[in-house]
């Protein structure tokens, strides 16, 4: 009796860490590129509330703060919102929906000024959406658009993905001829990455319509994409390249290729996300050669921006997109 | 091995199959399978490649057997790997000679599998439990002694730990072979490894018989921490820098290959070699399926259903003893 018990909450529990553990991948995030605020950003993540009495509070809910684009990304409206007068209740959902969810109604019911929702999935949280809407709160949707959102900020998925794959092309057709086959490293299991995925492998064939992907794998985090990058490695020694939908898997790749022994001259790597890693291995100028900035920084500008109009009841751009751009060594010696 | 060949022996039309006999078959048939599918599955470069990628998964493992053995459970080593990475990786990067980083990394590592022992021997709290928490707690500190952040920098030497060779081997891998043979030998050739399995039997009677539980507790929990602390070292030099969010969710891998391998989840049932055996199951698995190219769904399905039908195979022909 006791036994079956037993196993009954062990079975329970595993379950429900495996759900977790799916939610938690860190990838579905987007562009890194961090600083050196790193202390800064863990005291801000922690605080909610400082100078009380009569402030203008504003609710933020990303999508999970152990991505450090999102670090960046809250820590840069932060500072920004509180130059003009806002303080930010900063939500880590870690990837979860139905926290996120409880986010949201509780930002309601503290009545904050406006909330700013990067959405773990659209459809499940447009209640919680609806909630805001009818007490009167304004919401601002970045990345993932909502239906009954006031504003949408954000930089276009697939085009992340097609500016990683244009200079994948260009780069395959000045030294491969547009010919070879190529590694893809993506993370189906979010809707929106598919996009980005669609839009890197777009890139390639717009400039080398003849290169064949000959690998296409899961792997959104260095050390998966070893792996993953190992087993294609092994299955296609011929292979010229491999590209990832964000930096994290991208490094796992080029830790493989550079312990498989390519060169180069001939084989190329590339994600998305400008992380420093990225940034210092393109700099390096070997087998890294691409990545992707997603403008965390202008992003949050632009948030807070369209933010402070839409309280003030000033115009405002409902669609704002953030343009990415091609990290490279052309225009590496910028981000260093 | 050597009771297989005496039960075939003794009636060959009914087998008993023990479970490792099981798990080698198992093992062998999917290497065949993917042998025939794949003209590069079975390479030189590729076994290496094999015996390289499941070395984390062999060296936790090896210590997880110890902790199901007693019949407890730690699910807080992946998180405890990803933590004496990033704290040996922080150290170095402040210009720390490396090798004192490390230590004091190993010495973090132990000292993490100290304080499950000691919340499990001492306040009596379920090593589910106590090790849930401190699954979260260590994520956590890892998380904020970073801002989040991946550390990276490092001399050219960390690599080795991850990427190197020595004489033509993998160094994880000579690592992970090491870290077997110690756990084989603690287990079956000292009076230790008499108490681990004694205890996990029947924690009760042992204790009345005169064994200090709570020392054998306190010891394999810190043996776990140990190996974290060493699969750390080797993520360290593999990704040749300390990734806060590394291996979330990996302690379920862990746990599936030592159950895999034939460890009763109770306590005081199981082999190391039945392990060994489980590791290499889901390290073929797991490098067959990205070779074939087959869709990462498709590979959760697959190695689910691996585990359900080698553990099933193993209950059906030995339901009688139970």
């Amino acid at each position: 009796m006791k036994s079956k018990y037993a196993i009954y909450s062990i079975l329970c529990i595993l379950s429900i860490m495996m759900l977790a553990a799916c939610g938690n991948n860190d990838v579905d995030g987007d562009a890194n590129q961090a600083e050196n605020n790193q202390e800064e950003t863990v005291e801000n993540n922690g605080e909610v509330a400082s100078d009380a009495e009569g402030s203008m509070k504003v609710g933020m809910t990303v999508l999970d703060l152990s991505n450090p684009f999102f670090v960046q990304l809250t820590t840069a409206v932060e500072e920004l919102a509180a130059e003009e007068g806002y303080e930010v209740i900063i939500n880590d959902p870690r990837d979860d929906v139905n926290s996120q969810i409880e986010a949201i109604q509780n930002f309601v019911a503290q009545d904050v000024d406006a909330i700013i929702v990067t959405a773990t999935d659209q459809n499940a949280i447009n209640d919680a959406v609806q909630e805001a809407k009818d007490a009167g709160i304004p919401v601002l949707a970045h990345t993932t658009k909502l239906e009954n959102a006031d504003a949408w900020i954000g930089a276009d998925e697939y085009g992340m993905g097609l500016a990683l794959g244009e200079q994948a092309g260009q780069w395959i057709k000045e030294v491969h001829d547009g010919q070879g086959g190529v590694g893809i490293l993506n993370f189906d299991q979010i809707e929106q990455v598919i996009q980005r995925k669609e839009g890197i492998i777009d890139g390639i064939r717009q400039y080398s319509p003849d290169v064949e992907v000959v690998g296409d794998q899961q792997a959104g985090d260095p050390n998966t994409a070893y792996d993953v990058s190992e087993g294609f490695l092994q299955a296609n020694p011929d292979m010229i390249g491999i590209f990832g939908i964000n930096d994290g898997g991208a490094l796992g790749a080029y830790n493989a290729a550079v312990g498989a022994g390519k060169e180069s001259d001939t084989f190329a790597v590339g994600g998305i996300d400008a992380v420093p890693e990225a940034i210092d291995a393109i700099g390096e100028e070997g087998i890294y050669k691409f990545t992707v900035d997603q403008q965390p920084i202008l992003t949050a500008e632009t948030i807070v921006e369209v933010m402070v109009a839409i309280i003030n009841g000033d115009d405002y751009e409902v669609e704002n997109e953030i343009e990415v751009r091609g990290v490279n060594e052309s225009n590496i010696e910028e981000y260093q | 091995m050597k009771a297989e060949t005496k039960t075939e022996t003794k009636s060959s039309f009914q087998f008993k199959f023990n479970q490792e006999v099981i798990l080698l078959l198992v093992l062998i048939g999917v290497i065949i399978f993917f042998s025939i599918m794949s003209p590069t599955f079975l390479t030189g470069g590729n076994l290496i490649n094999i015996i390289r990628q499941v070395a984390l998964l062999g060296i936790i493992a090896a210590g997880m057997t110890m902790v199901l053995l007693i019949g407890g459970i730690d699910l807080s080593v992946a998180s405890n790997v990803a933590f004496t990475s990033v704290v040996m990786g922080m150290l170095i990067t402040a210009g720390i000679p490396p090798w004192i980083a490390i230590i004091v990394g190993i010495i973090a590592g132990v000292f993490v599998g100290a304080v499950n022992g000691l919340i499990v021997t001492r306040v009596g709290i379920p090593a589910l439990i106590t090790t849930l928490g401190m699954l979260t707690m260590l994520r956590g500190t890892t998380f904020v002694i970073t801002g989040g952040y991946p550390v990276f920098g490092f001399p050219e030497s960390i690599r080795f730990f991850g990427n190197g060779y020595l004489l033509g081997i993998p160094v994880p891998a000579i690592i992970m072979v090491a870290v077997f043979v110690g756990v084989y030998i603690l287990l079956y050739k000292t009076y230790i490894g008499r108490h681990i399995y004694a205890l996990g039997g029947n924690l009760e009677a042992t204790r009345l018989s005169g064994i200090n539980t709570k020392k054998v507790q306190m010891l394999v929990y810190m043996l776990s921490g140990f190996f974290c602390s060493i699969a750390g070292l080797i993520l360290l030099g593999r990704l040749n820098s300390g990734q806060p969010n590394a291996l979330q969710g990996f302690e379920l891998e862990v746990v599936t290959a030592v159950v895999l391998g034939g460890v009763s989840i109770f306590g005081g049932q199981g082999k190391l070699i039945g392990v060994v055996l489980g590791v290499f199951i889901l390290g073929v698995l797991a490098n067959g399926l990205v070779i074939l190219n087959i869709n990462e769904f498709y590979q959760m399905v697959i190695s689910g259903a691996v585990l359900l039908v080698a553990v099933g195979i193993d209950r059906i022909y030995n339901r009688k003893k139970d």
